[in-house]
């Protein structure tokens, strides 16, 4: 077996860094990550506009988190794609883009975590916190969100594996992330075929093992008494349409 | 001070209130007591508007709850209620919970606020536990600090939904000296509770509720000696062996 | 109007809804949803049969088919589906002996099985995940009920413990099965002609990149909620059969 030069190996980590471009595996974890934290905002809003009693606040949510979680992660990168350039009369850039519609497809999934886990709250917490008086955004902000923050924290390092498991998709719109790179260098020769997928596939085991293994301490250390937001965490990005589907606890714990 | 007029209240097709009226004088002790089912739980709810009520009119305090114009906030701030669950905030310490209303719904400064709860945490008889958490405790001293938690806001009602039900019985004892304590001070208050040794000695009045109707309302003399209703004998000969 | 909301929005873009209706581009469409939708029913038969079998193994008493089927299911889930489309597409025709891959350099349909193939590895390993949990969800207490009425592994398997999971499994493989239909548009990439793909033709060749995106967009959704909604009414159909069978 034929394996890449180490020039090579640095173009499947980095890209062409510091030359050109970044790429490779750096891109993902970059991409992903930055999505990550600002599709959190933005899903927070979400999940909690969902919840929300006021119909001129929830429906627009509600259609808005449906509407994406309805369409595969290429379409939502090629409409950015096309739209941006388009919308801002100006080229931002791949990076932006991506990470931009990344952000937004996210964000829909991270709605249903929060709002299944505000859910998962039991009742007699925001109404002892209104019966002393509290104000909506005190009883939010001093005794619902902490605890359900907590609770969540599970099935958002699972969200973080499983966006990063869709992140290849990237590079249908150009980005030069790891698979990209990979294949690259896979067809300079047909004998650095097998070494290379092997690296590139070995690469996304380690470290979708490595971060669900963290998922699964975290989850025992976080709730020990297993009151974790009730959905198998693995199988969020793959909910859609209500929450009586997705908000079912299928046996024990996670992985 | 609580004047229920011809209320009524669905949940979805279930008629769960019915033609309630009734009237909790200032400075009385009014104990609701009935079957399961009958609406205790909810009647007691409607009055700091946790449940909204449908039809008729509920008076708290001079203020009509269906106002437009009602501050709900600043009622409840006057209203205290004790739950059958505690629900005390777990991720906050005794004293946080207690000292969260006066702080953020009185607006006292931090020293004030702190006094006020340990004063409270005091007359409970937890003045030490203030740096606990809630799941350091056991359920009578989780209900107490429920109830110093009510206390620290200086309510001018005290609702209690039947805070003895969730408790061991050897930790009952414990919460209802706390509440015959308050009752004795002169404060407004309702009970929902079983607790029938309670209602006779320190009820003003007792009511009695059976499917959503107010079916009867007298002293704890009349009520346990000769209740007038049929539905009342039949509910005091099975709790009172 | 469209023009106002063109001049508002700051778009410069013309647009040309009926661009989608002529032809070639609207047979590529077909095409597209035809590819799509086999794809869709191809992949999910056969990963929910491979998936099941996994599961099963999994929760099996027999040490050696339980690790078996953990390496399977920690391949598969830890991996990408893009990797495996790659990888059954390029990769696994260079393991093959010489004269099979010969014989699949002209092989037209290559494509669409390499595509098959991904998915459905990928796809079954959260389905035999699902079918795991719901399997050892099950009380243990219904194992030993059956047992004590006398019956064998088998029966006991029949009657007591899968009509039961498979109450508790339809929800979450319904939604993987819905999350599967979203990856087919992973399939374009070694060159399926499925939906996606029509919608980077389109814009490649007629730089109209809107129109077709709305299109397939709406189809996705259209079909996803749809699926949605037969998930949820056979939830309602399992749990009334249930409740029919114990009527009996």
């Amino acid at each position: 077996m034929d394996w890449p030069s180490l020039t090579q190996l640095r173009f499947l980590a980095v890209g062409g860094f510091p030359y050109g471009t970044l790429g490779g595996l750096t891109m993902n974890l970059i991409i992903v990550a930055l999505a990550l934290v600002a599709g959190f905002v933005i899903g927070l809003l979400l999940g909690l506009g969902r919840l929300s009693e006021r119909f001129l606040i929830c429906r627009p949510c509600a259609a808005y988190v449906e509407l994406i979680r309805a369409t595969p992660l290429v379409m939502v990168l090629f409409w950015f794609y096309f739209l941006i350039p388009n919308v801002l009369g100006a080229r931002i850039g791949l990076f932006w883009t991506s990470t931009i519609a990344m952000t937004v497809y996210v964000s829909a999934y991270l709605a249903e975590v929060v709002r299944a886990g505000m859910l998962a709250l039991p009742t007699g917490q925001p109404e002892a916190a209104y019966s002393i008086g509290l104000t909506h955004v005190q009883v939010l902000l001093y005794v619902t969100l902490p605890q359900a923050l907590k609770m969540m924290i599970p099935a958002f390092v699972s969200t973080f594996i499983s966006l990063f498991k869709e992140s290849p998709a990237l590079l249908m719109i150009g980005v030069a992330e790891l698979m990209d790179t990979g294949y690259s260098i896979a067809t300079l020769h047909l004998k650095l075929i097998p070494a290379t997928f092997l690296i590139v596939g070995a690469t996304f085991f380690v470290i979708c093992f490595a971060l669900s293994r963290v998922s699964l301490r975290l989850e025992r250390k976080l709730n020990p008494d297993r009151r974790a937001v009730p959905l198998d965490p693995e199988l969020q990005l793959d909910m859609v349409a209500g929450a009586g589907g997705g908000a079912r606890r299928v046996g024990a714990g996670t992985r | 001070m609580i004047k229920f007029v011809d209320v009524h209240k669905w949940f979805g097709g279930f008629h769960v209130l019915k033609e309630v009226t009734l009237q909790i004088e200032r400075g009385e002790v009014m104990v609701i007591c009935g079957p399961s089912g009958s609406g205790k739980s909810t009647l007691i709810r409607t009055i700091n508007k946790i449940e909204p009520i449908q039809q008729g009119e509920l008076f708290v305090d001079g203020q009509c709850l269906s106002d437009r114009k009602l501050n709900v906030f600043r009622l409840r701030a006057d209203v205290g209620m004790v739950f059958q669950q505690f629900n005390l905030f777990p991720h906050m310490t005794v004293l946080q919970n207690v000292t969260l209303g006066p702080l953020k719904v009185r607006r006292l400064k931090p020293a004030a606020a702190q006094e006020r709860a340990l004063a409270a945490l005091e007359k409970v008889g937890l003045g030490t536990f203030a740096e606990r958490y809630p799941s350091q405790l056991s359920g009578g001293q989780q209900q107490r600090v429920a109830i110093a938690r009510a206390l620290a806001m200086e309510p001018k009602i005290l609702l209690f939904d039947e805070p003895t039900s969730a408790l061991d019985p050897e930790l009952i004892k414990e919460v209802l000296d706390v509440i015959v304590k308050l009752a004795t001070e002169g404060r407004t208050m309702v009970v929902v509770t079983h607790e029938m040794g309670f209602a006779r000695k320190m009820a003003h009045r007792v009511t009695f509720m059976d499917h959503g109707r107010v079916i009867e309302v007298a002293t704890p003399d009349e009520f346990f000696r000769q209740p007038r209703h049929e539905r009342a004998r039949q509910f005091l000969s099975q709790i009172l062996d | 109007m469209g023009t106002m909301i063109r001049e508002w929005l700051g778009i410069s873009y013309e647009f040309n809804w009926g661009i989608m209706f002529q032809e070639p581009y609207f047979d590529w469409f077909l095409t597209g949803l035809k590819y799509t939708l086999l794809l869709t029913a191809v992949t999910t038969v056969t990963s929910i049969v491979l998936g099941v079998v996994v599961g099963v193994m999994r929760s099996s008493e027999n040490a050696w088919l339980r690790r078996v089927a953990g390496w399977y299911i920690e391949t598969f889930r830890n991996i990408p589906g893009m990797f495996w489309l790659f990888f059954f597409y390029f990769a696994f025709p260079v393991f093959l002996p010489e004269p099979w891959s010969q014989a699949l350099n002209p092989y037209r349909h290559f494509a669409f099985v390499a595509a098959v193939l991904g998915l459905t590895f990928d796809n079954s390993s959260y389905v035999a995940e699902i079918v795991r949990a719901g399997i050892q969800g099950l009380a243990v207490g219904q194992t030993e009920a059956g047992r004590s009425i006398g019956l064998t592994d088998w029966q006991r398997y029949r009657y007591v413990i899968l009509p039961q999971a498979i109450r508790i499994v339809v929800p979450p493989l319904g939604t993987r099965c819905i999350h599967n239909l979203k990856n087919t548009s992973l399939a374009l990439v070694i060159g399926v002609p499925e939906l996606t793909w029509t919608v980077r033709q389109v814009e490649s060749i007629t730089f109209r990149g809107f129109e077709m995106t709305t299109l397939v967009t709406a189809v996705y959704v259209a079909l996803c909620l749809t699926m949605a909604a037969g998930v949820n009414w056979m939830e309602g159909r399992f749990a009334r059969r249930d409740e029919l069978k114990l009527a009996q």
